[in-house]
C-alpha cells in the first residue's frame, strides 16, 4: 500500500455509506489516502487495503482518538461517514495545505447541510459559509468548521482530543485550542462537504446534540465561555488527554 | 466625515470608472471607508468627502506608497479602479478580518478576470509551477500597522508585483492568508482594454525578474525568507497631504 498523505479518521457506524464515500474519494483524487474508521458496527463487505476499520465500543470521541493514533498520513482529517465530499476533495485540500507556511493551519472545506443524491449535475444545497463560526452573533468568534484537516504533528503536539467529551464538539474544542496556540483557519473555496440528511443519524447530529442539557455542550461552555456567555480566546479549563492505555494501537 | 475603518488604496488613472465603483462599494455596506487613489489623471467631477485623489506623476508603486501613507483607516484594502465589486464585499471581508486571531492576517476576495467568468482560485500564488508556493490574494485587506512595521513597498519595483512582494513579506513575518470563500463576493476585473494587465508590455518583466530574485532559491523552489533586504522609499519621496 502506498504511504498515505492524508488520513481521514472518524468514529463511524453507518456502514451503508462507506463504499460510496470510498468510491467518491478514490475515483477523482490522485493523492494517496487512507480511511481509518472506528466504531461498533462491523461492515459486511470486504474493505479495500487503504480502508481500515477498527472495532470499538467506546464513545465516539474515544473512537476518533483511536482512529487518529492508528493512522499514518502526514495530514489528518477529522471526518465522518455521513459526509459527501465535492469532486477532487483530497487533491484540492492537499494543494492548499502545501501552500501554507504556517504549520498550525486548520484547513476547512465549505459546509452544506443537506445532501441531495438526486440533484442534477451534483448541484446540491449551496454551502452556508456564514455558519462556519464558533459562536453565531459574535463578530469576533473565529472561523471553524466540519472535517477540519491539520498536520499530524499538530494533533500530536496538542495532545489529541479532550477525553471528557463523549459525542460532539471535541472537534470545535480542538480548533479553538489550535487558534489559542497561534494557529489560523483557511477555508478552501473550492471544496465542499455535504452532510447527509440529519434524520439519518440523530445520535451524532449537532441539532440533536446541541441542547443546553447536553453534557458535551455544557463541558464546552465551561471551557470557552465567560460569565456573559461570550466565547473566549483562552481556554478556562486545563486539557485532559486520553492515556496511552485507553487507546488500542492495532497497526 | 465619519472616521474610516478601512482605507481603499491604489494607484488609479481611470476616473471615468470611479463613480460607478464608489456606488458599488457603498451598496449595502456599513463599515465606514475611504478611498485614497493616487495617479496622474484628475477627475472632472467632484469627489465625495471620503474619496481622496492625490495627483502624482510617478510610477504605480510610488503612487501605491503615497496612497497608503495618506490613508487614515485601521485597515488597508487594495482595490484598483478597473474592477466590479459585489454589494457587501467590503463588509464581509472586514467581518472575516475581525474573526482572525492573527494580527497579520491577509484577507482576500476571490477574483475573476472576466465579468461572467469563474474565479481564478489556482492563480493566486507566487509561482504556479511550484506546489509549495504560498497562497496569495488579490484585493487584499491587511492592518495598516503591518505595512508600517514592514516599511511599505520596495522602491525598486517599477510597475507591478510590489504588492505581491509585500504579501510575501507579511507571510514571512508569520502572517496568514485567508480567502473569503463565497462565490457571492467575487471581485471581477473589467475587460482588459481598461485593465492594468493591458500595461504588461511596459516593463513588468524586469519587475518579475526582481520579484523572483527576492524569493526564488537557485533550485527554483520558493524561499520562505526574503533573499535580499527591502529598499524602502524615503520620507522625502512620499507626498503627505493630509
Amino acid at each position: 500500500m502506498e504511504k498515505p498523505i492524508i488520513s481521514l479518521v472518524a468514529s463511524a457506524i453507518r456502514t451503508q455509506h462507506w463504499l460510496d464515500l470510498y468510491e467518491k474519494l478514490s475515483t477523482d483524487n490522485t493523492i494517496p489516502f487512507e480511511i481509518v474508521f472506528v466504531g461498533h458496527m462491523y461492515p459486511d463487505f470486504v474493505l479495500p487495503e487503504n480502508f481500515i476499520y477498527i472495532y470499538s465500543e467506546a464513545e465516539a470521541i474515544e473512537c476518533y482518538e483511536t482512529a487518529y493514533r492508528n493512522s499514518k498520513g502526514e495530514y489528518v482529517s477529522f471526518f465522518a461517514d455521513d459526509i459527501v465530499p465535492s469532486s477532487h476533495f483530497l487533491n484540492e485540500m492537499c494543494a492548499y495545505l502545501r501552500r501554507m507556511w504556517n504549520d498550525k493551519v486548520v484547513l476547512l472545506p465549505r459546509l452544506a447541510f443537506e445532501y441531495d443524491p438526486d440533484a442534477r449535475d451534483g448541484k446540491c444545497t449551496p454551502p452556508l459559509d456564514s455558519c462556519m463560526v464558533a459562536q453565531l452573533n459574535n463578530p469576533e468568534a473565529p472561523v471553524v468548521g466540519a472535517c477540519f484537516t491539520i498536520k499530524r504533528s499538530l494533533w500530536k503536539e496538542l495532545g489529541g482530543l479532550d477525553r471528557r467529551f463523549t459525542h460532539i464538539w471535541s472537534d470545535l474544542d480542538m480548533q479553538l485550542r489550535i487558534y489559542e496556540a497561534g494557529g489560523c483557519p483557511f477555508v478552501s473555496p473550492t471544496t465542499i462537504v455535504w452532510e447527509r440528511a440529519h434524520t439519518e443519524h440523530p445520535r451524532l447530529s449537532v441539532k440533536a446534540g446541541a441542547g443546553e442539557d447536553n453534557m458535551d455542550v455544557n463541558f464546552f461552555n465551561k471551557c470557552w465561555l465567560d460569565e456573559n456567555r461570550i466565547l473566549l480566546k483562552k481556554r478556562l479549563i486545563e486539557f485532559q488527554p486520553f492515556t496511552d492505555d485507553e487507546i488500542p494501537i492495532v497497526r | 466625515m465619519i472616521e474610516p475603518v478601512i482605507s481603499i488604496v491604489a494607484p488609479a488613472i481611470r476616473p471615468f470608472l470611479w463613480q460607478e465603483l464608489y456606488a458599488m462599494l457603498c451598496a449595502e455596506n456599513n463599515v465606514p471607508f475611504e478611498i485614497v487613489y493616487c495617479g496622474n489623471v484628475r477627475p472632472e467631477f467632484e469627489l465625495p468627502e471620503n474619496f481622496i485623489h492625490i495627483f502624482n506623476e510617478s510610477k504605480p508603486p510610488l503612487c501605491y506608497e503615497t496612497a497608503w501613507r495618506n490613508a487614515k483607516g485601521e485597515f488597508l484594502l487594495i482595490i484598483p479602479d478597473d474592477v466590479i465589486v459585489p454589494p457587501r464585499t467590503v463588509d464581509v471581508m472586514y467581518s472575516y478580518m475581525q474573526r482572525m486571531q492573527n494580527e497579520k492576517a491577509i484577507i482576500s476576495a476571490r477574483f475573476s478576470d472576466k465579468l461572467g467568468g469563474p474565479p481564478l482560485d489556482s492563480h493566486f500564488c507566487f509561482d504556479m509551477e511550484n506546489p509549495k508556493s504560498p497562497v496569495l490574494g488579490c484585493a487584499t485587506m491587511t492592518r495598516r500597522k503591518v505595512w508600517e512595521e514592514l516599511g511599505g513597498f520596495d522602491r525598486r519595483f517599477e510597475l507591478m508585483w510590489a504588492d505581491t512582494d509585500l504579501q510575501m513579506r507579511i507571510l514571512e513575518a508569520s502572517g496568514h492568508p485567508f480567502v473569503v470563500p463565497s462565490e457571492n463576493y467575487i471581485i471581477r476585473e473589467r475587460i482588459h482594454v481598461y485593465s492594468r494587465l493591458a500595461d504588461l508590455t511596459k516593463g513588468p518583466l524586469s519587475d518579475r525578474i526582481l520579484l523572483d530574485s527576492l524569493w526564488k532559491n537557485s533550485d527554483g523552489s520558493t524561499s520562505e525568507t526574503r533573499l535580499e533586504p527591502v529598499q524602502p522609499y524615503t520620507k522625502d519621496e512620499i507626498n503627505i497631504i493630509r
